[in-house]
């Protein structure tokens, strides 16, 4: 593919919601480039799967939820999240029961949907 | 009470009186449309867990108060200079992340 006709930034969230700073690193990085109107896209993958599930009650274990802040971002312009289909079969978790708009990847579209992207940050 | 920037330390301590205090430490008077923007504030920490950068307050405004209050000219008009900064801090939220 020509560098030219490919968008800028893949943000990979491949990590569990709560098991350790890293889900929430990425979804801070996915807000600060919003703030610098960066051109960005989600997608969600392996453990990362676990943030799209709702009822988290992260006030439980005294963090600020995961969930809300996903909720957070169509007013930072982020749409839309893509999920690995393959992350969600391995773990039984059915598309039906996340909490955020997403679209769903299957296992022959990721390599080029990866490829498709200047910059890939991974997290 | 208050970090060095001015924040609150702590989100229990507010109360629309310490909400008046911060304001005049600020030079700001607060009217109805004031109040209104910091309800907002507060009901957006609420639902998501965070202070808003100026992007995501000016599209939540325009959302929950009319397209006539979702832009950036008629926030500054009400908190000058930072909007989003500002108003968190009379709302008694912390600082926005990302804020320039």
């Amino acid at each position: 593919m020509v560098s030219g006709t490919r968008r800028k930034i893949l943000l990979l969230c491949r990590r569990a919601p709560y098991a350790g700073y890293l889900a929430r690193a990425g979804l801070d990085a996915a807000l600060a480039a919003a703030v610098f109107e960066q051109d960005l896209t989600v997608l969600f993958m392996d453990e990362g799967i676990w943030q799209l599930l709702p009822d988290q009650h992260s006030a439980e274990i005294e963090c600020k939820s995961i969930a809300s802040t996903l909720d957070s971002m169509p007013l930072y312009d982020i749409e839309s999240f893509y999920v690995d289909a393959e992350s969600l079969r391995l773990r039984d978790v059915d598309a039906k029961t996340l909490t955020s708009k997403t679209i769903l990847l299957g296992a022959a579209e990721l390599p080029g949907f990866l490829d498709s992207f200047e910059q890939l940050w991974s997290f | 009470m208050f970090d060095r920037e001015g924040f609150l330390r702590n989100l229990d301590d507010w109360s629309p009186q310490v909400a008046e205090r911060i304001a005049a430490a600020e030079g700001i008077e607060l009217g109805p449309a004031q109040w209104e923007v910091l309800e907002l504030l507060r009901a957006y920490y609420k639902r998501f867990d965070a202070s808003p950068a100026m992007r995501a307050l000016v599209r939540y405004a325009g959302q929950e108060l009319g397209a006539d209050k979702g832009r950036s000219i008629y926030l500054l008009s009400l908190f000058p200079g930072s909007p989003a900064k500002l108003g968190c801090k009379i709302a008694g939220l912390p600082k926005p992340d990302n804020c320039l």
